[in-house]
């Protein structure tokens, strides 16, 4: 019996497709980006991306496949993202993996997106040592989670309205800085001075995020002060939102000894949380582990990876939408 | 030959399966609550044939864009790319039109409904299916049917359609049940468009018209 899963990954506006092998080398990375689609609108539209993907979707599994070296009988099983994500760009990555399992006769699993997010610091090298305290932050999901082992896992808390990076790109976009605004922000902070004094939300309330109120304070900000400069506004938010990352996951790694601290999703390509979390590990005298940026995103092969956990333990979960998932689901 | 046909435009969806123009399996015969996969195999245990038996794919391509559309889609195109054989779109304004034109001999003005008050507007007749329309029922229908003194309708626009004519004689039919027989029937005459990856099916969207 192969060794090789098949990870498709279709939750949001990237059509990712991967093949992975138990160990996590990663045989090969397809992903067709929509931004350009999604550019003009400033965020991602959820119509729009269910019908690129199911433009996408079979030339990327193809890519996936030839860039592998492989044929699909050479594949263990099919993985592929149930949820949470958008119901239109699930469907369209359920029912391809569906018919490809019919058609070659291998088992398709659902995984939680999450659980691929949790899995991503693995993939070519082994980087995570357990137990490890986790900070997921991407422009879908915010949380702080405990994990025993790699498939053992505690929720601490997570956001209670907005994702650290949708609220990137909504202060990008209030800057004039594109879509997606959250590495423009980075940019443009690092050249300014963080001297606006934005709320640090939710600071006493545990693991627990918010993100809207600071999302409406740079808005309100923004109005008041038409001349505001655009530099130091990012600076100021950035500060802002670092302060909370920081402080509550310092929080939880005092709370939940662990021997290593993970920082998954799209925001960890952020270059002052990865200076302030470095920072916090080596005070703490916790390893830092971040995965390779093309990890961070949404790819495939973190579900590929994640499929494996499921196989080993025995869980089958039907390749159905769940558009609501938690981090302690399979 | 063993041919698939899948058709989501409708609230339930209708998968069969075929030998020439011999209808094997129907979906519609059994629970409506199996999702397509399960349908699929279902289909396969029932007929006692393999998935790679089938050699033609036939899918309903809409219009309509919607979810329901491009979950057929979506697994046709899949199948056939696992498969290594092509699949055919079809309008579901084809699959009601033969549908009503065989039921009352009669052309067939089918609809679906789309956002902000628009809809999609088929019109079949004697066995061809003329250029889909999209836009305002009200202003687009009369044109349609103003040389007719006599025609099917199906979709939700039905009793609106039947009051907007009260000369003209209309048989409003919703009952797409022969659907699984029809895309079977046809799928001979319809395979001159499968389409082989890499090219695949692509639902029919409002972008089509605009």
């Amino acid at each position: 019996m192969s060794d090789l899963i098949l990870g498709i990954e279709t939750s949001c506006d990237d059509t990712a497709v991967a093949v992975v092998d138990a160990a996590g080398k990663v045989h090969s990375s397809a992903i067709s980006s929509q931004l350009k689609t999604h550019a003009a609108f400033g965020g991602v539209f959820p119509e729009f991306a269910a019908r690129e993907h199911i433009t996408n979707i079979l030339p990327t599994v193809h890519e996936a496949l030839r860039l592998a070296g492989i044929q699909p009988a050479d594949l263990k099983a099919i993985g592929v993202t149930r949820g949470p994500g958008l119901i239109g760009s699930l469907l369209v990555g359920l029912h391809t993996a569906t018919a490809l399992g019919i058609g070659w006769n291998k088992p398709v699993i659902g995984i939680n997106h999450l659980r691929g997010h949790l899995r991503s610091a693995d993939l070519e090298e082994r980087r995570v040592v357990y137990p490890a305290t986790i900070l997921m932050v991407s422009g879908g999901h915010s949380l702080l989670a405990y994990m025993r082992n790699e498939t053992d896992i505690r929720l601490l808390g997570s956001t209670r309205d907005d994702s650290v990076g949708e609220v990137f790109d909504k202060v990008g976009r209030m800057l004039g800085l594109g879509y997606p605004g959250g590495p423009e922000v980075d940019r443009l902070a690092r050249q300014g001075q963080p001297n606006i004094p934005f709320p640090r939300p939710l600071m006493q309330n545990g693991y627990e995020f918010s993100f809207s109120g600071l999302k409406s304070a740079v808005s309100r900000y923004l109005a008041a002060h038409p001349d505001a400069v655009a530099a130091d506004v990012a600076a100021s938010f950035v500060q802002a939102v670092m302060e909370v990352l920081v402080k509550k996951s310092r929080l939880a790694l005092k709370k939940y000894p662990s021997k290593s601290f993970l920082i998954v999703g799209g925001v960890a390509a952020n270059s002052q949380l990865r200076q302030q979390a470095a920072q916090l590990c080596q005070s703490l005298g916790v390893q830092l582990s971040l995965p390779p940026m093309q990890w961070s995103t949404d790819n495939g092969a973190m579900i590929a990876l994640a499929t494996f956990d499921y196989l080993k333990l025995g869980i089958y979960k039907p390749p159905m939408p769940q558009l609501q998932l938690s981090i302690t689901e399979f | 030959m063993l041919t698939l046909g899948i058709s989501t435009s409708s609230n339930h969806f209708i998968l069969a399966l075929g030998e020439g123009d011999r209808l094997l399996f129907n979906s519609g015969d059994y629970e409506s609550d199996k999702d397509i996969g399960a349908m699929m195999m279902l289909a396969l245990e029932k007929t006692q044939r393999s998935a790679q038996d089938i050699r033609r794919i036939m899918v309903d391509i809409g219009p309509g864009g919607t979810s329901r559309v491009r979950t057929g889609v979506a697994f046709a195109n899949g199948l056939a790319f696992s498969l290594d054989i092509g699949v055919c779109p079809v309008s579901f304004f084809e699959l009601t039109g033969q549908l009503l034109w065989k039921r009352h001999r009669l052309p067939v003005v089918s609809t679906i409904n789309s956002l902000k008050g628009n809809a999609y507007i088929g019109f079949f007749d004697q066995g061809v299916l003329h250029p889909t329309r999209f836009g305002f029922i009200d202003q687009i229908l009369p044109d349609m049917v103003a040389s007719l003194d006599a025609f099917a309708v199906a979709g939700p626009h039905s009793e609106a359609i039947q009051a907007m004519f009260p000369d003209k004689k209309i048989v409003g039919d919703n009952d797409l049940a022969g659907i699984a027989q029809v895309i079977i029937e046809h799928s001979a005459e319809l395979a001159h468009r499968e389409l082989k990856f890499p090219q695949v099916a692509l639902p029919i969207t409002e972008k089509h018209f605009l």
